[in-house]
């Protein structure tokens, strides 16, 4: 069995609130054979506190897309990206295990995603962060091939919603079973 | 002391790689067994041998199906208990789905069924998992198999919003309305799944169903036309044109394989057979033929539909599993057994649906005694579809004169790009130059491929490219999707039908080219000259493009040598304008080939840094091989004049380099 692994991650920044226990995240880009929604932790972060995400990806049936360290050198990873934002620090990053899978096409199995997969997203908002509302621009970049054809990278933008606030009592969390279980 | 701690690490490292090469050597050799109670010893004892090893998970669920398949209901369900322990619990809903689906389908082990399928579903609640739908489906399925009728309906409906024209969701909600005494409700569903392909035990259903609910003939024939063109015109109703045709076209052979109205069936599948022309796709073509043949079988003309079905045989492809079942049953039909059992063969090189399987395999056991000659027969059709000789046009020239331009986006590593690769090469054995010119242009999808120039990509995204494997020809008919070896001969015939349609094309321009080879490089003399067939005068560009005839490398696909390797587009991706108001036009250019070396070297140096170099691909360090050099006794030119508008291409030619000095 593969572990998870972390990847800590210094270079983006973040602004983030959420409403909803599903988060709507509005994507700007083609979504070309999967689909992207977020959950959050929180539905609302203070200033100098913590809040994860996860990005539910789930991918149509009969397509796969590689893993985030493809085991075929130079095969495109499915990665998730962030604009740079004034305030929040990206402090890490979870990508699920893969799985094998022996292609047709294939003499060595491929480390793929299929079906549903979840990546999260563990941030930190600065202490000097202002409250209101914020939108975060995220991308995740992938590649998807089929058993008949193999399609170009490609990524689907979508924004994550986030509300900085100033009280802790306008901070509940939300879908902590799901992040509990994830983080067992 | 230090030495001592360093040579026992070093060994206890050797010794673990050793033994992880050594489990995966024995999962290898135990999956490949074929007889199914040696395979499970094996995996039994693998799974024993390494109880460490990270293919415990994969060895416990190929446990699971072989002690399912031999209704060991206890061993399964400890194998599927110990393969779901593996995995971490939020890897773990699509396999519950599995699982569960694949104990109720075999009606063992329901309880822990339903106890599977229920998380899974509550997994994908959690998610807001697309595959939330079809969990429910698995759910509803096993309620159903406990004998939970009601509760099999009620989540049904809830599983099929949004799937209303999915003919699992149907097929299982017409289960669940007949066993809950909705019979009519339960015949309108099933003809629904039947009109948008369930399989062939629903179609038994429709008519058992049918034969229930109005036992005299006349008002059963009543209730299935009521039935059949309700569901007919909730497809047909709001399409005009080209659409409606094709609906009308599949409504055909769905009303006539039920026996329904057959004159009205005839008349819509003739009406969209006579719809089709030179530019209609492939796909268009074997469907509606395939669609007539099944009403002309329905109507006893089986011999007309015989006709019809072997004229297409091999433009159809080894996934179209209703063209395979159809042809194989008109052959069952008129008693000719052999090419039947041949039919049902050919429909499971590419895929195993049990609707082919299960026929082939009564007719089979009753003409050889036993079905124990299939997978060996597999094999070798297999083989055949992989490696297969081409033949050859048997002339030298099109009727008209017209030069073929065949043009294949691919990649080394492309998987389902194995099919296209060989059916080009096919192509090149099969077709003199002087009949057809090939360039393959070879891009990073989805891996790095050495071959790859930033011409090719933009030549790609100048087509539009949705993907790998694409093949144009003529730049008009463009050909998307491959698979593996297998089906390389359906993707040679396919190609040879677009081939076959520009064959009596005329030639718009007369294009002459000279190519000489100096000490380091090529001189091309182009010479155009518009005739009387040409179209329209403006806008036109000329491509020049230096090919090498083969290129030796294996990427992960398997594929060990490349033809017609676009090198170089001389003229750049965008080509030359060439202005065919004039007379003529005529041009030079010279290429020197260690400057097309170097761009070759600088790309394959550094690949991340050139524009056909995606972003966001993992760490890349070398490739497979070294194709730096050109091969300069292996080199060639094609040209050729295309339409920037239309993408027509004028004409083309081919000029292989000579290997000596001098001119050509």
């Amino acid at each position: 069995m593969k572990t998870m692994f972390t990847i800590p991650m210094v270079v983006l920044l973040l602004w983030t609130s959420s409403y909803a226990q599903i988060t709507d995240t509005q994507p700007r880009g083609v979504e070309d054979k999967l689909t992207v929604k977020l959950l959050l932790s929180k539905d609302g972060v203070l200033p100098g506190t913590e809040c994860r995400a996860m990005l539910i990806v789930s991918i149509d049936e009969g397509w796969h897309i590689n893993s985030y360290i493809p085991n075929v050198e130079g095969f495109i990873a499915t990665s998730v990206e962030m604009e740079r934002t004034e305030g929040v620090e990206l402090v890490s990053m979870k990508y699920p295990p893969a799985f094998e899978q022996a292609l047709d096409f294939s003499e060595t199995p491929l480390e793929v995603y299929e079906g549903t997969i979840k990546i999260m997203l563990h941030f930190k908002v600065a202490l000097d962060a202002s409250p209101g509302k914020h939108t975060i621009p995220l991308e995740l970049r992938y590649q998807a091939c089929s058993n008949e054809v193999c399609l170009a990278p490609t990524a689907v933008q979508f924004d994550l919603p986030l509300t900085v606030v100033d009280k802790l009592e306008d901070v509940s969390l939300i879908n902590q079973e799901l992040f509990d279980e994830n983080e067992r | 002391m230090k030495h001592v701690s360093l040579v026992i690490l070093a060994a206890l490292l050797v010794f673990n790689v050793s033994e992880a090469q050594q489990d995966s050597a024995a999962f290898r050799a135990a999956t490949a067994i074929q007889n199914p109670d040696e395979k499970l010893k094996a995996l039994e004892e693998l799974v024993k041998q390494y109880p460490e090893s990270k293919l415990k998970g994969r060895s416990y669920d190929q446990l699971f199906t072989l002690h399912k398949d031999k209704g060991n209901e206890q061993s399964a369900l400890d194998a599927a208990h110990k393969y779901l322990e593996t995995l971490p619990p939020d890897s773990r809903m699509s396999p519950y789905n599995r699982i569960a689906w694949a104990l109720a389908e075999k009606g063992m082990g329901l309880d822990s069924a339903l106890a599977y399928a229920t998380r899974a579903e509550e997994l994908a609640k959690q998610l807001n998992s697309r595959q939330l739908s079809g969990i429910r489906d698995t759910r509803a399925y096993t309620f159903y198999r406990l004998g939970r009728h009601a509760e099999a309906e009620e989540l049904q409906r809830i599983a099929i919003k949004g799937n209303e024209d999915d003919q699992e969701f149907l097929t299982h909600l017409a289960l669940f309305e007949y066993a809950n005494g909705k019979r009519r409700e339960a015949l309108s569903t099933v003809a629904r799944a039947l009109f948008v392909d369930a399989g062939i035990e629903y179609r038994g259903k429709f008519l058992q169903w049918s034969e229930e609910e109005e036992p005299d003939q006349a008002k059963r024939d009543e209730l299935k036309k009521s039935i059949i063109t309700s569901v007919v015109r909730s497809f047909t109703d709001t399409l005009q044109g080209a659409k409606l045709i094709a609906m009308r076209s599949r409504a055909a052979a769905f009303m006539a394989d039920l026996g329904v109205d057959v004159k009205t069936a005839r008349q819509w599948a003739t009406e969209a057979n006579g719809s089709l022309n030179e530019s209609s796709p492939v796909e268009d073509v074997v469907n509606f033929k395939q669609r007539l043949a099944t009403v002309l079988a329905a109507d006893n003309d089986e011999q007309e539909a015989l006709e019809i079905l072997v004229s297409i045989r091999e433009l159809a492809s080894p996934y179209e599993s209703k063209y395979w079942l159809t042809l194989g049953t008109i052959y069952e039909n008129t008693s000719n057994t052999e090419k039947a059992i041949g039919a049902y063969l050919d429909g499971l090189i590419a895929l195993n649906p049990p609707e082919i399987r299960s026929k082939l395999e009564p007719l089979y056991a009753k003409e050889y005694g036993s079905t124990d000659g299939i997978a060996a027969t597999l094999d070798s059709l297999k083989k055949e579809g992989a490696e297969f000789h081409a033949g050859h046009y048997g002339k030298q020239t099109t009727p008209t004169g017209k030069v073929i331009l065949a043009e294949l986006f691919t990649g080394a590593d492309c998987g389902p790009c194995a099919s296209s690769d060989i059916a080009f090469d096919a192509l090149s054995e099969y077709y003199p130059r002087s009949v057809l010119a090939i360039v393959e242009y070879h891009v990073h999808v989805p891996g790095p491929d050495p071959m790859t120039t930033n011409e090719s990509w933009e030549r790609y995204n100048w087509y539009s490219g949705d993907g790998t494997p694409t093949a144009v020809f003529e730049g008009r008919e463009s050909l998307l999707g491959g698979g593996p070896k297998v089906v390389a001969k359906n993707r040679f015939s396919v190609y040879q039908y677009a081939i076959r349609k520009f064959e009596s094309a005329k030639p718009q321009v007369d294009i002459s080219l000279t190519v000489k080879h100096g000490a380091d490089d090529v001189t091309i003399g182009v010479s155009i000259a518009p005739n009387e067939n040409l179209v329209a005068s403006t806008n036109h560009v000329l491509h020049i493009a230096l090919v090498e005839k083969s290129v030796e490398y294996t990427g992960s696909n398997g594929i060990p040598k490349h033809i017609f390797a676009v090198r170089k587009l001389i003229e750049g991706a965008g080509g030359v304008p060439v202005p065919l108001d004039k007379k003529n036009v005529t041009l030079s250019r010279t290429i020197n080939l260690p400057e097309v070396e170097k761009s070759i070297q600088d790309l394959m140096n550094n690949p991340s840094t050139q524009p056909s170099w995606q972003k966001n691909r993992g760490p890349f360090t070398s490739w497979r091989g070294q194709p730096k050099n050109l091969s300069r006794s292996n080199l060639a030119v094609v040209a050729w004049v295309q339409n920037l508008d239309t993408k027509e291409v004028l004409q083309a030619t081919y000029q292989d380099v000579p290997a000596e000095l001098g001119q050509r």
